[in-house]
């Protein structure tokens, strides 16, 4: 049965296929979660209309499915799910989806411009301290790269305002643009780009220095390889064994974080999105918990647990391009 | 006509003599511990210091550090007393912190030992959980979790262990996969010794050494994390917590930025202690590693 | 070009860092070698041999190691005078090297030809095209078939010996004065390894070129060697021609190295035949499935070992003998069930192994006992030694002090210190962990001992001990062995009969002597006659025994 398929193709597929029961198993996860939040639809709608007498409210609950075994609630929920139907905020009084459709640019943007930055400078710097290994270069590099580690990115958030917006007046406290400016063009794009630097910077540091400190790690690792004495033994100079063997060896366990590390970094925009205020995914699951929203809340989490599903067959499909070992078939 | 080699060499030094000396090497290692050393005395005699409740008026507020000497460090826009904040917010820090760390070590041991050492259709089951706890992200299932379970620090400690077990449970997972190999576990077995024994007394004292470093990240994460749903003020009202006066102080940044500023550093050494704590343990556990 | 040694080193002398159980790897070390001509320097492990190739190529892990004093002159020009970028003009043109792990000494993400053509590119100016033409006739030269695709393939697509082809072309590519070749046959199965001796040779000698061959093997010294230098702690013990120091060697040490070398001779047939059945296989078979199925691709099933009928009499060594992915040690695992077989049974006091509950299987195991390949990974680092031993009787009810006490004795036939009883593993050497090894297994008093490759790990002379030592057991305490080996020497010394697998399959059976003397299929030829060295038999010596240090 050989059909003329590429074989990434093929990879992919079965990469997809393995992502189904880790899909279900979060359907099932929020659907439990909706069970053991306090209150269910009805009471949010009965609240919203400012009471109901009991008759009326049991044949809302009938007519929600509520009434049902809860087998059928879960079969019932996760269809919805399936069809990105997450129901109805009571909240912004429209559907959930609807509100995070809104949200979801910003926190892409944010997302995709803190992980581009924090990667490729930290493995840039991991691989340099690499090669300088215990100098003076290195000592700093690896000492800026604990602090920043161990900085919440909240304070630095709270750092960065005070210095580049209270007291030098640079940058601008908060939002995604400026209200009343109405920019197009060219000068919407700079105006944004402003916005995001803080917000950028305080969401990427903590992964750049944890990129920078695995990335150091990895490439000191292999250098001590065999292939690489190899390469020595050959009359390979120190630049080339850098850049022709040690990195490409050197990215794969990185990139397998960068992965596993994103869902994090998803979290991590709760956080910084909430002080910045800027209208994204993160801001608006800190304002659900507040307003307890539970339907967004929920699909906050789907949501953001399908894009962290894509960024990691992404991965994967970098990780096969990288290792010439992965069998594609 | 042979070489003997029955002879046995000196008897080395205890372990915990081994162990001292390799950390010892390590002076980024030791800072760790000094400091680690400062945030335990702070949280043990946060009591003696100022026996008083830290959430309560203690002088003017707003009054800057190194003022006053009722209140060393200032006081914020309420009045209370900040260097009070700070040893009581080290009690709370500690306290989720190694809490946290050791539900989540719990569960991760227990389910990277079974994927680990069985395989098989348990591994698969038990990592489709693992991944999809791993693919939600974990500030998100912690905020849902304190809306559902409330704000209590209890609530939270147990939060915290529930969405950072994960790690730890892959990283049990492949030690257990590498080491179920070894040939000291076939001995074992050829032995007659039940899969229970092998696993908590022939598997898991090897395992343990990367578990032990991988508790001092999750510690610190831990308090990050608490520290992040404090500043949120979705932390325990009840408690002094650094996170809290942190985003307290964000209201008076302008005028007041020490407010902010000093459990900020706090946080920021302790987390340092224990990434320092934990690289000192990697050196001082794992002696295959190259040393300077 | 010039005339005269290709290679001279004088009074050599190789600092280790502070700490180290000895302050030089190397004390002065002399050595020449000129055109033409294969030096083989000899020593066991810790002896500072590949250190002596590291300072050569001037790729010692300085500043940790360095060099302390001497010289080395390649062509007359002292080479600890070379600045780095001189260095590298030399290294990979003018010398070479061939490395120990052909598995691990290519970068695995690069394709064959990008390797011999980086090597090329770095020293030759020619354009591309030219060079990939002399790559692929030097995958030629090397009888690699079908040199055009293997320049295309990655290293993991081609087998063990072909990768060290690979080598040996990149190393050759540029007809260097000398090749400094360490352990390069040591990773090999022994019909490989004698091919690529010979390739060694017949290369070596087209081009003329001297060659520093490395090795711990005195039966791969015997096949190539012109010229022999023995190490022993960093010292040069004794230098000469290889036919004068194989045979009639001088200083003592060389005498016990030599000595210790198994001879080809197997033991006299004993009448074992008679004696009761203990250990009986028969029909098994074990395929190892292609594993995970749809969702993480598709691996092919391999057959490790297919319908299996042998039998073990009492006080019997059944020799199991075959080169790697015969599946012999599968039958060391199938036998002790460490390994699940798909069909067949394993009879052992009357009773199916195979078909024990587990319950069942565990009372059992007190009858099969298991001595491990590797000392370091089969004894458990965080127990010690006496509990290490008495575990086995304490399993099965034995009373905790009544074992400890045992496990004392044990030590004592091992010939161990009493003093071992309370140490950790790591605090021993190599044949001591063995020997621990081998307490253990006696521990449980086992009817039959199943022993899996236990002497490939250890230094020639430590393993001559442990040899001895088993075969000494054997007499004293009646002891049935399945023993496993790849090495036919060790195999002739210790087996009564030997069974010899290919691919799974038994392809021939016998005593010992007759095997060796007489063999009937093609394959046990070959393999026979991939000794390396067999022609030489080593000398016996009467001296006093040379006492190892601590070390």
């Amino acid at each position: 049965m050989s059909l003329p398929v590429p074989p990434i193709l093929t990879y992919a597929l079965r990469r997809l296929v393995q992502a189904v029961p880790v899909i279900i198993l979060i359907m099932v996860g929020t659907f439990l979660l909706l069970k053991l939040a306090p209150g269910d639809t009805v009471d949010a709608l009965v609240g919203d209309m400012g009471g109901a007498d009991a008759a009326f409210i049991a044949r809302l609950r009938a007519e929600y499915g509520l009434d049902q075994p809860v087998w059928v609630q879960l079969w019932r929920y996760m269809a919805k799910l399936a069809t990105f139907d997450f129901g109805w905020s009571f909240v912004y009084e429209q559907p959930v989806s609807r509100v995070l459709m809104d949200r979801l640019g910003t926190t892409l943007l944010l997302m995709a411009t803190s992980l581009s930055l924090a990667f490729t400078i930290g493995i840039a710097l991991g691989a340099f301290a690499a090669r300088r290994a215990y100098s003076l270069t290195d000592n700093v590099i690896s000492t800026l790269g604990l602090v920043f580690y161990a900085t919440p990115s909240f304070f630095l958030s709270l750092m960065m305002m005070l210095l580049f917006s209270v007291k030098l007046g640079w940058l601008p406290v908060g939002g995604i643009k400026t209200i009343a400016g109405f920019y197009t063009g060219w000068d919407h794009v700079v105006d944004v780009a402003l916005h995001l630097v803080m917000p950028t910077a305080a969401l990427s540091l903590i992964y750049l220095s944890f990129y920078l400190r695995l990335m150091r790690a990895s490439v000191l690792e292999v250098a001590e390889l065999d292939y690489v004495r190899t390469a020595r033994a050959k009359g390979a100079g120190e630049t080339r064994l850098m850049f022709h063997h040690i990195m490409r060896n050197a990215l794969l366990p990185v990139v397998t974080l960068l992965g596993l590390q994103f869902s994090t970094l998803l979290g991590g925009s709760v956080v910084v999105e909430t002080i910045f205020t800027l209208p994204g995914l993160g801001q608006l699951a800190y304002q659900s918990v507040v307003q307890r929203d539970m339907n967004t809340l929920m699909g906050i989490i789907f949501l953001s647990s399908v894009i962290v599903i894509v960024v990691n067959f992404l991965t994967d499909l970098l990780y096969a391009r990288l290792d010439s070992r992965i069998k594609l078939t | 006509m042979t070489l003997v080699d029955a002879d046995l060499r000196p008897p080395e030094p205890s372990r915990p003599v081994v162990f001292w000396r390799r950390y010892r090497r390590n002076r980024a290692a030791l800072l760790g511990l000094f400091l680690f050393a400062i945030v335990v005395f702070m949280a043990l005699t946060a009591g003696l210091v100022d026996p008083d409740d830290p959430l309560r008026r203690a002088g003017v507020p707003l009054t800057a550090p190194f003022v006053d000497w009722a209140t060393p460090l200032g006081t914020d826009q309420l009045g209370r007393d900040i260097l009070s904040g700070i040893f009581y917010g080290a009690r709370i820090s500690l306290l989720v912190g190694v809490v946290a760390t050791l539900i989540s070590i719990a569960i991760g041991v227990v389910i990277g030992a079974l994927a680990g050492y069985f395989g098989g259709w348990v591994d698969d089951v038990l990592m489709r959980i693992t991944e999809a706890f791993q693919t939600i992200p974990n500030f998100v299932l912690l905020l849902a979790l304190v809306a559902i379970l409330g704000s209590k620090i209890e609530w939270i400690t147990l939060a915290i262990g529930i969405v950072s077990w994960t790690a730890p449970a892959r990283m049990v997972r492949a030690e257990f996969m590498s080491l179920r190999g070894r040939e000291f576990v076939d001995a074992a077995r050829n032995l007659g010794v039940s899969n229970t024994a092998i696993i908590f007394r022939e598997i898991l004292p090897n395992a343990l050494p990367p578990i032990v470093v991988y508790a001092s990240v999750i510690m610190a994460l831990s308090i990050l994390l608490e520290s992040a749903l404090a500043f949120l003020g979705l932390g325990d009202p009840n408690y002094a917590s650094w996170g809290n006066m942190i985003g307290q102080g964000r209201a008076v940044l302008r005028t007041a930025w020490y407010c902010a500023a000093i459990p900020g550093v706090a946080i920021v050494l302790t987390v340092l202690s224990f990434s320092l704590l934990g690289e000192g343990l990697n050196d001082a556990l794992n002696p295959r590693q190259k040393q300077r | 070009m010039s005339s005269g040694p290709v290679l001279d080193i004088r009074d050599l002398r190789i600092a280790l860092p502070e700490g180290s159980d000895r302050p030089f790897a190397l004390e002065g070390l002399n050595l020449t070698v000129n055109p033409g001509e294969i030096v083989c320097l000899v020593g066991e492990s810790g002896s500072g041999k590949s250190l002596t190739a590291g300072a050569v190529m001037r790729l010692l892990p300085e500043p940790h190691v360095q060099v302390a004093g001497g010289a080395i002159a390649f062509e007359n020009q002292n080479l600890l005078d070379k600045t780095e970028a001189e260095m590298r003009k030399i290294r990979g043109n003018r010398i070479s090297m061939i490395f120990q792990e052909p598995m691990t000494a290519l970068n695995p993400q690069k394709t064959v030809g990008w390797q011999i053509d980086e090597v090329l590119g770095l020293h030759m100016n020619a354009p591309r095209s030219e060079r990939r033409a002399h790559a692929i006739e030097m995958l030629d030269r090397v009888h690699i078939p079908d040199p055009a695709s293997a320049y295309n393939a990655y290293p993991h697509q081609i087998s063990g010996g072909q990768r060290q082809r690979v080598m040996i072309a990149m190393a050759l590519s540029l007809s260097p004065r000398l090749i400094i070749a360490d352990e390069p046959t040591t990773a090999l199965d022994v019909t490989t390894q004698l091919q690529i001796l010979k390739l060694i040779r017949e290369l070596q000698e087209e081009d003329g070129a001297g060659v520093l061959f490395i090795t711990h093997d005195f039966g791969v010294v015997a096949e190539i060697a012109d010229h022999v230098v023995v190490l022993r702690n960093g010292v040069m013990v004794e230098t000469g021609p290889a036919s004068q120091v194989l045979n009639d060697p001088k200083h003592p040490y060389t005498q016990a190295l030599i000595s210790s070398v198994p001879a080809l001779t197997p033991p006299p047939a004993k009448a074992v035949t008679q004696a009761p059945v203990v250990l009986k296989g028969t029909g098994l078979k074990k395929t190892f499935a292609a594993s995970g199925g749809f969702l993480s691709g598709k691996r092919e099933a391999v057959v490790a070992v297919r319908d299996l009928t042998f039998q073990l009499h009492k006080g019997e060594t059944l020799g199991v003998v075959g080169e790697s992915g015969s599946g012999k040690t599968t039958v060391s695992r199938i036998v002790t069930r460490l390994l699940e077989a798909d069909s067949g049974a394993v009879e052992l006091n009357d009773t199916d192994l195979l078909a024990c509950s587990p319950r069942e299987l565990r009372a059992m195991r007190k009858h099969i006992q298991m001595v491990f390949q590797d000392p370091m990974a089969s004894l458990n680092p965080r127990k010690r030694v006496v509990d290490l031993i008495a575990q086995g009787p304490i399993v099965h009810g034995e009373n905790r002090e009544t074992a400890r006490a045992r496990a004392r004795d044990l030590l004592e036939l091992v010939e161990l210190s009493p003093a071992a009883a309370d140490r950790f593993p790591h605090e021993f050497s190599g044949g001591q962990r063995q020997r621990i090894g081998i307490a253990r297994a006696l521990a449980l008093e086992p009817k039959v001992i199943v022993a899996d490759e236990p002497v490939s790990a250890l230094d020639v002379s430590v393993q001559a001990q442990v040899l001895t030592l088993l075969a000494d057991l054997r007499e004293r305490m009646q002891l049935s062995l399945l023993f496993v080996t790849h090495d036919l020497r060790v195999a002739a010394q210790l087996c009564d009969r030997i069974i010899v697998m290919q691919k799974g399959e038994i392809v021939e059976s016998g005593l010992t002597a007759e095997v060796f003397a007489d063999p009937q299929h093609p394959y046990t030829r070959n393999l026979l006659s991939s000794i390396p060295g067999r022609h030489w038999t080593p000398p016996t010596f009467k001296t006093a025994p040379v006492t190892e240090g601590a070390a």
